[in-house]
């Protein structure tokens, strides 16, 4: 039957060949129709436009987040992810604390000392991989510590975050296998530091503070964790490769960066839009409405695609440009509405130290000949690998 | 080579658009103007937003512009809107004097239920993001709390 409201397709953010090059796709149905309709992952909808994508991060009555963030579901409780104000809300103000921008303002040096440590591992070799050797260590090396995963485990607990990041779709067995593995381990250093002295951190926070009026189980303090490591690992790092990337590719833009010519401020946030690590979350209607033109069902699946909106031409002109010198203030990276990334400002400050760091001590860093792109797939995409060629410095830490 | 699949070519190419016959809003397909798109090249009106030392500044605002945005791209930085305007963080509230209550309206019951998270909370308190600027609010003063936290 003709004149549906919306453009049948195939898309799955899972499929690797989508993850190639979303943004195509997403301008060839938002030039046709601003929604979109999968009969993959259980059949969803998707609006395409900014305004739209922005509309169901915004309208939690309407789009509900309780049955998931993650399509297909994640198979795990995420928390406070999978909650409606107000009772996110009260999740949100407990945690918010430990993630304001005045936090992460005050976390700079020891970022700048993962970074240090990190370049000072390949700096003599005029050589790396800077994803596996700096953006993807970089996150589990920031965030691993503040949770108190000792030193020798970080590298094991990383590599199996970031695999349960990417293979929920992949290996069902064996996603289930490493979240026990994962959920023992963590659990256990939470077990562990009801023993110890008081800290003023978040797993103290989650051992001892009320949440919606009452104290977390393990589990759930667990649930919090595994959110807060998902988010830290392959979204950050996503910038940080694509950024260095587009970077290796426009050295006028390296020169306006070091000048001083562009403020990093405002480069940033047309770095974190243009890369748009996470592309979409899933939410579910509640009532009937009419999105973008086209009328919604109660139960009825709605992925919202950051990519999508970051890409609208409406909203950014020339949207498929990285144009360090435009106001991406609006972008939908971080998600809007209630659900808006808690670790956006952290997020910043670990961009903004792993492109200078890598400006300053690897001036001429370009990417290897021949080297051609490739995207992993799932909520997060992100280069797989980037590697780069230096002519070789000096260490800086002992 | 499947065409529904990434790299077979142009979006004609994806299933069942063929069949829908959907071009250009010739089957309500059409793109729905923004809100803040119709609204602007109607006017500014001046609000004046005072924080807890009595430091005034004053902000042009479009009309249809809602308080809190007004603020955060103004660099009133006792509003942090943290949800970007959709009523679910409590971290844009104000205090509306008794003067201006009348012309900002009264808060929605959903509002209300979000002002319990705001911090030092009171009879005059609203959520900023849920003003938007009308012509009478030329001239109204805005109190921005001591914390949002």
């Amino acid at each position: 039957m003709a004149d549906k409201p919306f453009i049948e397709t195939h898309y799955s953010h899972h499929d690797p060949a989508f993850a190639q090059d979303p943004y195509g796709f997403f301008a060839g149905v938002r030039s046709k129709c601003p929604m979109g309709h999968s009969d993959q992952l259980g059949s969803f909808y998707f609006p395409t436009t900014y305004d739209g994508v922005k509309r169901v991060f915004s309208e939690f009555r309407t789009f509900t987040s309780t049955e998931g963030a993650g399509l297909p579901d994640q198979m795990v409780r995420l928390l406070p992810v999978d909650l409606d104000p107000p009772q996110h809300t009260r999740w949100r103000r407990v945690l918010n604390r430990f993630f304001t921008s005045e936090a992460a303002a005050e976390d700079r040096a020891r970022i700048q000392t993962v970074a240090d440590t990190l370049v000072d591992d390949f700096i003599e070799r005029g050589r790396a991989d800077a994803v596996n050797e700096l953006t993807r260590p970089f996150l589990a090396m920031t965030m691993l510590p503040v949770l108190g995963v000792p030193l020798e485990d970080r590298q094991m607990i990383g590599q199996k975050l970031l695999w349960m990041v990417h293979n929920r779709l992949v290996d069902h067995e064996g996603w289930i296998k490493c979240y026990q593995e994962v959920d023992a381990y963590l659990t256990g250093l939470v077990a562990k530091r009801r023993l110890e002295p008081r800290r003023n951190d978040l797993v103290q926070c989650l051992i001892e503070e009320e949440f919606d009026g009452r104290r977390l189980s393990d589990t759930e303090g667990y649930q919090v964790i595994l959110l807060t490591l998902f988010g830290a690992l392959d979204s950050t790092s996503s910038a940080m490769s694509s950024s260095l990337y587009h970077l290796a590719r426009h050295p006028a833009d390296k020169q306006r960066l070091l000048s001083g010519e562009t403020p990093w401020e405002g480069a940033l946030e047309e770095f974190i839009r243009f890369s748009t690590p996470i592309q979409g979350l899933r939410r579910q209607v509640t009532q009937p409405t009419e999105l973008e033109g086209c009328p919604l069902e109660p139960g009825v699946n709605v992925l919202a695609l950051c990519g999508a909106g970051n890409r609208d031409p409406e909203k950014f002109p020339e949207p498929d440009l990285c144009l360090i010198d435009r106001d991406a203030r609006d972008h939908l990276s971080f998600g809007a509405g209630a659900h808006v990334c808690i670790g956006r400002h952290f997020a910043r400050v670990m961009l903004q130290t792993c492109l200078e760091t890598v400006l300053r001590r690897l001036p001429d860093y370009d990417v290897e000949p021949g080297f051609e792109p490739d995207y992993t797939a799932s909520e997060a995409r992100a280069l797989k690998t980037l590697p780069i060629v230096f002519t070789p410095g000096p260490r800086v830490l002992a | 080579m499947d065409e529904t699949r990434p790299g077979g070519g142009e979006v004609g190419a994806y299933e069942h658009e063929r069949d829908t016959g959907a071009r250009n809003g010739a089957n309500g397909c059409g793109r729905i103007p923004s809100s803040s798109a119709q609204l602007k090249g109607r006017g500014v009106v001046s609000i004046r937003y005072v924080d807890q030392d009595g430091a005034e500044r004053p902000v042009e605002v479009g009309l249809g512009v809602n308080l809190m945005e007004a603020a955060v791209r103004n660099g009133v930085v006792a509003i942090e809107g943290e949800c970007g305007g959709a009523c679910a963080c409590a971290t844009c509230h104000v205090y509306i004097p008794e003067a201006w209550r009348a012309v900002a309206g009264e808060p929605s019951e959903h509002e209300r239920m979000m002002l319990e998270f705001g911090v030092e909370v009171d009879e005059r308190s609203r959520l900023s993001c849920q003003i938007k600027v009308t012509p009478e609010m030329d001239g109204m003063t805005v109190l921005t709390p001591r914390s949002q936290r």
